[in-house]
């Protein structure tokens, strides 16, 4: 019934295509011909070859039935109905090969009429599948770079690429998978499955997934290049297989990440669809492996100068030309005290000590203007209100307007520094004191001896030598001091602590000074309760302590002057203090009195033999008894030295 | 014409062995045991030579080697520091203010020193 208005198409449409020269014939764009019932009247060589139809198979039948797919149903009907109804439309969509396969196209329909009468339309079609690759190729590239832009590790990285790609090319599975060197295994970091697939077993086994090289994904890791799976759940070889099947996938495709000719992972995608191998997307993701292999260099590269960023000791930042910080690593807090929020709040210049600021302002200006900072140091307060030293390495890049800075609490070493001058200074105090306090006794000796040789009288000799000896015996003394002091100082003098009499003691001490007492004109008082327990204590070294606070009550004391011994219980302890009118210590002499060498200033006006040991010694021995010493004074009206002992049997 | 040498020494051994032999190199010898001392025997004597001894009671060298610069009646006493410091500063500090040598007493014999207190007196002005 048909047929005859049919035959008249093709034969019109043939008839213009003779006086065209054969122009639909030999036209590249695929060219349909359908009457007004849509049924296919004619086509063109290229029509044949895009949808894999020949003429002959497709004369008469309803072309939607054949090439529409079913969601383009609708759509092509109305595109058809405007074509019969006159006038021209133009569409870009998808239509269906002969092998079931779905192209992209872009559609023109446009009328053909006879006689003012619409008979039927012109189908061209032009095959989008390139430029759409093309189109997928870019959104999925855009989609990767943004991905990555946002993220700092691979496994920030890996939902959104997974993402990226899966959407840009349809498929509905991605997963990503890295290779562990430890294990030497790939392990998965990220699955992405779309919203419409229900996968969960396929995602359980998969992200529990060890694959070594050669198994699974290992394959591509393996062969180190792309490769496609035409239908896993066919696939011997595929492990997830079961699992897959029951997710719906068939269609696989997988890629190696590549960093410096290594694996270092795969990435794969897996379609509900099965689809052939398609060269074009297997060309894209080979580049973008590459590019993936190189995020993970380079954010790997960027963890390890973090990691030595946070792991480091020293202090490390990076500070504005506007003299703020903008990042600083986690020593900044810990050395200073303060936290993080305050020290980028204000200019660092702030905290640092004030005498040391303008040094620093000048550095900084120096190195802004493109020196270098070496070994330059400065005092920051910490929050304690303490301060540290810190030592600087800097550059600064005046393109960015910012300076890094490698910086090292040097304080520790300072105090060294310091207490190694000290100790230093001492020493050689020490020595020089020393060394004039032997010297004077040996010149003693040694003159004398001269004297005694060339004497010629015997008593005059005798004479001579006597005070050779005296000269020899203060020697010795001085040794002696010197070597009681020494052992006291390390611990190594051997005490054996015994009951001793304070008050028997210090009698003896007053008969041997008796006569030095007399020639100074002195009173002198002992005063001490009867029945006074005794002390534990040495009674050699005890001895010493009271001779020398007496004679120096004696030496100190302007003639005729008086001293005060009193004695008396106190709790456990025992009491014993000396009080003098001598000349007194000054104030700021008496805090260091007990020192070694130490010397008060007026000392000299009366006397200089004294050799800085005396009250030094004192004070060791009364404390190894387990006592103390303490002295009050007031300058140019006497000293009272007190010292107190722990009782016989009072535990210490 | 006898030299006329004071000595200003704290340490009565060392006092009392200069003196004897300085005597017996035929000096007139004056002696102060203090830093007070010196200065007034200085003043009063105008020695030919002071030998000045640094720590000494009451005053000590230093300060008497100062006094006596600045005071132009004795500001031509030759001052010799005779010490048993070997301090660098202790030294210097002589030597600044006018001392025209420094001896340690232990490194001397008395013959030493004698020659050393003659050579200085005897050398013409």
């Amino acid at each position: 019934m048909h047929e005859g208005p049919a035959a008249d198409i093709a034969t019109t449409v043939r008839e213009h295509d003779v006086h065209l020269g054969g122009l639909i014939k030999v036209n590249p764009l695929a060219i349909l011909v359908v009457d007004a019932h849509d049924r296919a009247q004619m086509c063109n060589p290229a029509f044949e070859k895009m949808f894999g139809y020949r003429e002959s198979e497709i004369i008469g039948r309803s072309i939607n039935a054949l090439i529409v797919p079913t969601e383009k149903d609708q759509e092509a009907q109305a595109l058809s109905q405007l074509g019969f109804a006159g006038r021209t439309a133009d569409s870009v969509t998808r239509r269906r090969r002969q092998d079931g396969t779905v192209i992209d196209v872009e559609l023109t329909i446009v009328p053909l009429n006879r006689d003012g009468r619409s008979i039927g339309a012109y189908g061209i079609f032009r095959d989008l599948t390139d430029q759409k690759h093309a189109e997928r190729h870019l959104r999925a590239q855009y989609a990767v770079v943004e991905a990555l832009a946002h993220s700092a590790t691979i496994e920030e990285a890996a939902p959104w690429v997974l993402r990226a790609v899966a959407e840009s090319v349809d498929w509905q599975v991605g997963a990503m998978w890295i290779v562990d060197k430890t294990a030497n295994r790939l392990r998965c970091l990220d699955l992405w499955c779309a919203a419409d697939v229900s996968a969960e077993m396929f995602e359980r086994e998969t992200r529990a997934g060890r694959f070594p090289r050669g198994i699974g994904p290992g394959r591509t890791w393996d062969t180190e290049r792309p490769a496609w799976i035409v239908d896993v759940t066919k696939e011997e070889r595929f492990s997830r297989r079961q699992s897959a099947s029951a997710a719906g996938l068939h269609s696989a495709f997988s890629f190696p990440m590549i960093l410096a000719d290594e694996v270092i992972g795969v990435v794969e995608f897996f379609t509900s669809a099965v689809l052939q191998p398609d060269e074009s997307i297997l060309r894209m993701f080979a580049a973008l492996g590459r590019q993936l292999g190189a995020f993970v260099g380079r954010s790997r590269t960027l963890e390890q100068v973090e990691g030595f960023f946070t792991m480091s000791q020293d202090l490390l930042c990076v500070a504005g030309f506007d003299g703020y910080f903008k990042r600083i690593n986690d020593s900044w807090c810990r050395v200073l005290g303060y936290t993080l929020r305050e020290l980028l709040a204000e200019p660092h210049v702030d905290l640092v000590h004030l005498e040391d600021r303008d040094a620093t302002i000048a550095q900084f200006a120096a190195l802004r203007a493109g020196g270098v900072l070496n070994a330059f140091e400065n005092r920051y307060r910490c929050k304690d209100g303490t301060y540290k030293w810190l030592l600087w390495t800097a550059i600064a890049k005046p393109d960015e307007q910012i300076i890094y800075a490698v910086v090292r609490d040097n304080t520790a070493r300072k105090l060294i520094e310091q207490q190694t001058q000290d100790t230093l200074r001492m020493r050689n105090d020490f020595v020089s004191f020393v060394t004039h306090q032997l010297r004077t006794p040996l010149s003693g000796i040694k003159w004398m001896l001269e004297l005694a040789a060339e004497a010629g009288d015997a008593a005059e000799k005798t004479s001579y030598i006597q005070d050779a000896h005296e000269s020899a015996d203060r020697l010795i003394g001085l040794v002696n001091d010197l070597l009681d002091a020494s052992r006291l100082e390390s611990g190594k003098l051997r005490i054996v602590l015994q009951p001793v009499p304070l008050r028997a003691l210090t009698d003896a001490v007053m008969d041997d000074v008796a006569t030095l007492v007399r020639e100074k004109g002195h009173a002198v008082s002992v005063e001490s309760p009867a029945g006074l327990p005794d002390v534990a204590s040495d009674a050699q070294l005890l001895r010493q302590v009271v001779m020398n606070l007496l004679s120096n009550a004696i030496k100190y004391t302007p003639p005729n002057g008086r001293i005060d011994i009193g004695i008396s219980q106190e709790g456990r302890n025992v009491r014993w203090s000396i009080h003098d009118s001598g000349i007194g210590i000054p104030r700021a002499a008496a805090a260091r009195l007990f020192e070694k060498f130490f010397r008060a200033d007026n000392v000299h006006t009366v006397d200089t033999e004294g050799t800085g040991l005396g009250l030094y010694l004192v004070r060791l021995i009364v404390e190894r008894f387990g006592g103390t010493i303490v002295c009050e004074s007031e300058e140019g009206r006497g000293t009272t030295f007190t010292f107190t002992l722990p009782l016989t049997g009072a535990s210490t | 014409m006898t030299k006329t040498v004071l000595l200003a020494e704290d340490d009565r051994f060392l006092r009392r062995a200069a003196e004897t032999k300085l005597r017996q190199c035929g000096f007139d010898v004056r002696v102060a045991v203090d830093g007070d001392e010196a200065l007034a025997l200085a003043r009063e004597v105008a020695p030919d030579l002071l030998l000045l001894d640094l720590l000494m009671p009451k005053r000590d060298g230093l300060s008497v080697l100062k006094a006596l610069k600045a005071d132009a009646a004795t500001k031509a006493i030759p001052v010799v520091i005779i010490s048993n410091s070997s301090k660098d500063l202790e030294m210097q500090n002589a030597s600044d203010l006018g001392a025209v040598d420094y001896w340690i007493k232990s490194n001397l014999s008395l013959q030493e020193l004698c020659d050393r207190v003659e050579r200085l007196v005897r050398k013409p002005a």
